[in-house]
């Protein structure tokens, strides 16, 4: 498995420049736009979102296909991708903390809890989008996979409409259950939001392995 | 000992079947497998490493970590360095050999610090060749090694092949469009089309006893017991023999050319015979 996740962490480092020089931008937007926010907000979420781009090189190269034929098990090279996306989840909410360490020295309208829980929510969606992402990705290719989730989540969000409207009608109210959440302790929403995500991304793991497992090259 | 034993092979897909194949590959040999584009090469090749699933039948062959690989479309990544390969390997192969591995980039000039990407196509293949002789193998698959090289680098893949074989439990599975490349270092020829195995015979036997025949009607007619497979041109009559010394008795001024494997391949898959 370490060749593996080698493989990935080695594009990325051969990549490195591009992905400073992106960085670089985002940091200077968000001077530009004197909105700190923007720079908590959107570097965890592209670090999360290389991952991404992981996918895209070995389709290009049909890698899949050279790999499974190596002395490595089907399970492993899935299991690898998950491990790649558990460090760059921990990556980007270390960048994330040292953010909002940072950004409330320089703007005194922001302070550290709130910023590093936008940083959190931002990099909680990005991963369950990922979560969903890798699947198809492994079913019907990056190209395909990127169409058809598209499909899926407007098939996702018409059914949430769906159901919202439903709550609506039945006379129960959302919005006092959202304000109850932001009363929590901010660590125990924090843990939540962990759990959250590790759950999805193992049941993401499952079902990818099972789809791995199928596939013919 | 056989390093590949198969069994009734079959896979099944829409519109092509690969049908109760059976093969057998002793260890130290080298078997060329030749045929048609679509011809199931790469199938059973696929078949062979695990990489689609069979229908029915049995495939013993030796563990992956021994079997060295060139596939004809797919390697590591673009972006990665030549140097990186190495770090991979390293973590993939139990019996990587990194002195080895520089030994090769070295006898191919590949310089370590490059990205695949900015190798030209047969520079690339050679990178490929390098890293499937780097961890010691006892069996090379190889689907199309030596396509897209010139006939200079070719020469040299060759004699890394002839290298390798110099060992006596060493063996290699080569499919090949370049038919010339199979007749300096094949041990048996393996043709397939559509999905089955038409021919399956040693070199030394094609050598001395297959053979094709120019002739007139009027020979043709007398030979045609003896044919294999013929095709009929516009002025004469092309056959396929394999009973060379048996006819060269019988018809002492029967010319009898010697048989490659293109026009061999040519005249078994699109013949006349029924």
């Amino acid at each position: 498995m370490k060749g593996l996740i080698l493989k990935d962490l080695l594009i990325l480092k051969n990549q490195m420049r591009n992905i400073l020089i992106v960085i670089i931008g985002f940091i200077l937007l968000s001077i530009w736009m004197e909105n700190y926010f923007y720079i908590a907000f959107v570097i965890p979420f592209y670090i999360v979102m290389l991952v991404i781009s992981a996918f895209s090189y070995d389709d290009l190269n049909h890698a899949n296909t050279y790999l499974v034929a190596l002395p490595t098990n089907r399970k492993t090279i899935v299991k690898s991708r998950y491990v790649l996306c558990v460090l760059s989840i921990i990556t980007a909410l270390l960048i994330g903390l040292i953010l909002s360490l940072i950004i409330p020295l320089i703007n005194q309208d922001m302070d550290f809890i709130s910023t590093f829980a936008s940083t959190t929510a931002s990099i909680l969606g990005v991963v369950f989008v990922i979560a969903l992402l890798i699947p198809f990705f492994y079913q019907f290719g990056v190209q395909k996979g990127r169409v058809v989730l598209f499909i899926a989540i407007m098939g996702i969000s018409l059914l949430i409409g769906f159901i919202i409207s439903v709550f609506e009608n039945s006379g129960l109210n959302i919005a006092s259950f959202f304000n109850k959440l932001e009363k929590l302790n901010y660590i125990v929403l924090i843990l939540i939001v962990i759990s959250i995500i590790s759950l999805i991304l193992y049941f993401s793991y499952l079902v990818s392995c099972k789809i791995y497992k199928k596939k013919e090259f | 000992m056989d390093i590949i034993h198969v069994e009734n092979l079959s896979k099944k897909y829409e519109h092509f079947n690969l049908d109760n194949l059976n093969l057998t590959i002793p260890t130290g040999s080298v078997v060329g497998l030749v045929g048609a584009n679509g011809a199931g090469k790469t199938t059973l090749i696929k078949l062979l490493l695990g990489m689609i699933k069979k229908d029915a039948g049995n495939i013993d062959i030796i563990p992956k970590e021994e079997i060295g690989i060139v596939l004809d479309d797919a390697f590591l990544p673009e972006l990665l360095k030549i140097n990186d390969i190495n770090i991979i390997m390293k973590n993939i192969y139990k019996n990587w050999d990194e002195k080895k591995f520089q030994e090769y980039l070295k006898k191919f000039n590949l310089i370590n610090n490059v990205t695949i990407k900015s190798l030209s196509k047969g520079m690339k293949k050679k990178l490929e060749i390098a890293t499937s002789l780097s961890h010691h193998p006892r069996l090379l698959i190889l689907d199309e090694p030596t396509s897209g090289l010139d006939p200079i680098v070719r020469g040299e893949v060759l004699d890394l092949f002839r290298e390798f074989m110099e060992s006596d439990d060493h063996s290699i599975l080569i499919s090949s469009h370049i038919t010339s490349d199979l007749e300096n270092i094949a041990d048996s020829i393996v043709l397939m089309n559509n999905g089955k195995i038409i021919l399956n015979e040693s070199m030394i036997k094609i050598m001395d006893n297959y053979g094709i025949i120019h002739c007139t009607k009027e020979i043709f007619e007398e030979l045609k017991d003896n044919a294999l497979n013929y095709r009929q041109n516009k002025y004469d009559y092309e056959v396929l023999i394999a009973n060379k010394k048996e006819l060269k008795k019988k018809y002492k001024e029967l010319n009898i050319d010697k048989a490659n494997i293109d026009e061999m391949m040519y005249l078994l898959v699109r013949g006349e015979k029924e």
